[in-house]
């Protein structure tokens, strides 16, 4: 048990990664009664995240294939994702949106059946689908700006939430690109970018946990 | 070599990672200075529209203030002296026996009982004009312009193609704005014609109002006037605005435009 093997350092970050979730979800559940429509619909991407850690977690445990889950997890998460920008962008066309997120599931589809298959990391299908979130909370933005009445952001929880989609996706963009040909590198490379993931991955449970937090401006 | 490429992979990435990181901190950034600067900018707005509506207020009060001490000046100098006057007038009736001055005495006291009835029935029209009870507003704007050209020291013409039903209150503010409008060319601009027009629908009443006195030199003292805050004051309550005409010159031009009656949330509030 050398606590300098990179492995044992490596499942150290995994271990805390996969329990940051708890964090968010713990707040939603706690303030369940007092949450708005819009925070319910975020508690339900929060939930998602929490399963789809959990199933890969316990399935790692037991030494079980584990990333089929992630196919199935990303046209979930474009669906949740869908039933919180609808919410909120209300100056774009619904069809429209719609048009856009069934091309990108059918994509992460067509990338399982003929690309990355069931036994592969699905990266192209996840940054397909931070591409199209980076694409709505910039649309979110944009709607803001148009808007003639501000709104007091610190306590609107679609803007923490939008804030941790932007940042978490830009930045986990690049290493979701890379991501497949890392796991051939060094364990040092793999390693620093599980960390980063994982320093990613703390900033959005971060802005979850304040848009689950906040009071609903009403 | 293997290391280097590592560590060259890794810088790549971090790189990349950490480039694109800071480009999304970059835009929530600038959404939050603009953000900040709009709502700086809505607050400023809304000080500024409290404090529009404080002055308003203001001038409503002591537009009140003032009317009270006109009648009680009214009633105390007027109606009050001449029942003072008719009761020692009374007091003689009694203690004289003369029949002639008996008679004299009685008809003085009646005259000052008649002048008095006409100076209750002046103060109490003032309050409530009969003539915008009973006819309505076209009708008493109409009697105002006839009575100032009867004068012969100003020619008032008013022209009306307005056809609708106007909430009471409403037709007593416009009543009083026209009032205030002639009074104050009478008083300061030294016109000797005034035209007035009053158009619309059934939502909304407009009126216009031009004379050829010495107009508005300036038009934020004319706005700091009581009496345009009044007038102000009382398009406001009827959700209407105020627009000064282009050339103020040779003369004052005004046209306002308000509501017809209360809107369903007026009545709620």
């Amino acid at each position: 048990m050398d606590g300098s093997n990179p492995f044992i350092k490596l499942e150290v970050w995994l271990k805390v990664s996969y329990f940051l979730i708890y964090i968010p979800l713990l707040i939603g559940l706690f303030r369940l009664k007092k949450l708005s429509p819009l925070q319910v619909r975020i508690l339900v991407i929060v939930g998602l995240s929490f399963l789809n850690d959990t199933l890969t977690y316990v399935l790692r445990i037991r030494v079980e294939p584990n990333l089929w889950v992630y196919h199935v997890f990303v046209p979930v998460l474009i669906w949740a994702m869908y039933r919180v920008y609808v919410m909120s962008l209300t100056s774009f066309s619904i069809n429209l949106m719609r048009w856009i997120l069934g091309l990108v599931v059918l994509f992460s589809i067509l990338n399982t059946l003929f690309l990355q298959s069931m036994d592969i990391f699905n990266s192209n299908a996840i940054v397909a689908s931070g591409i199209l979130f980076i694409l709505l909370s910039l649309l979110y933005f944009y709607e803001l700006i148009g808007q003639k009445k501000a709104q007091d952001y610190r306590i609107t929880p679609m803007m923490w939430f939008n804030i941790g989609v932007l940042l978490h996706y830009s930045g986990t963009m690049v290493l979701f690109f890379f991501v497949n040909s890392l796991r051939e590198q060094s364990v040092d490379i793999m390693l620093a970018s599980w960390v980063l993931n994982m320093v990613f991955t703390g900033v959005l449970i971060g802005f979850y946990s304040t848009a689950l937090w906040v009071k609903q401006q009403t | 070599m293997g290391e280097t490429a590592d560590i060259t992979n890794i810088e790549l990435l971090l790189a990349g990672m950490l480039g694109m990181f800071l480009l999304a901190l970059g835009v929530v950034f600038f959404f939050l200075a603009y953000q900040r600067r709009i709502i700086k900018q809505q607050k400023e707005h809304q000080a500024k529209e409290a404090e529009y509506q404080q002055q308003l207020m203001r001038a409503n009060l002591l537009s009140q203030e003032k009317e009270r001490n006109r009648i009680g000046k009214d009633l105390h100098d007027g109606v009050g002296a001449m029942l003072s006057t008719s009761k020692l007038y009374f007091r003689h009736l009694e203690q004289d026996g003369n029949p002639e001055k008996f008679q004299e005495l009685k008809e003085k006291a009646m005259d000052l009982l008649e002048e008095t009835m006409t100076s209750v029935r002046r103060v109490s029209h003032d309050l409530k004009p009969v003539v915008l009870e009973r006819l309505g507003l076209v009708e008493a704007i109409a009697n105002m312009a006839d009575q100032l050209s009867e004068s012969g020291a100003i020619k008032v013409c008013f022209k009306n193609s307005w056809r609708g039903q106007m909430d009471k209150e409403y037709e007593l503010n416009w009543f009083r704005i026209v009032q205030e409008l002639l009074n104050n060319t009478i008083k300061h601009s030294g016109a000797t014609e005034v035209y007035m027009e009053l158009f619309g629908d059934q939502e909304q009443v407009q009126f216009s109002y031009h004379d050829n006195g010495v107009g508005l030199t300036n038009k934020s003292t004319a706005k700091a006037g009581l009496g345009m805050q009044n007038i102000v004051s009382r398009l406001s309550l009827m959700q209407g605005e105020l627009r000064y005409g282009e050339n103020q010159e040779n003369g004052i031009s005004l046209t306002m435009k308000a509501a017809t009656g209360p809107t369903n949330n007026d009545r709620e509030e």
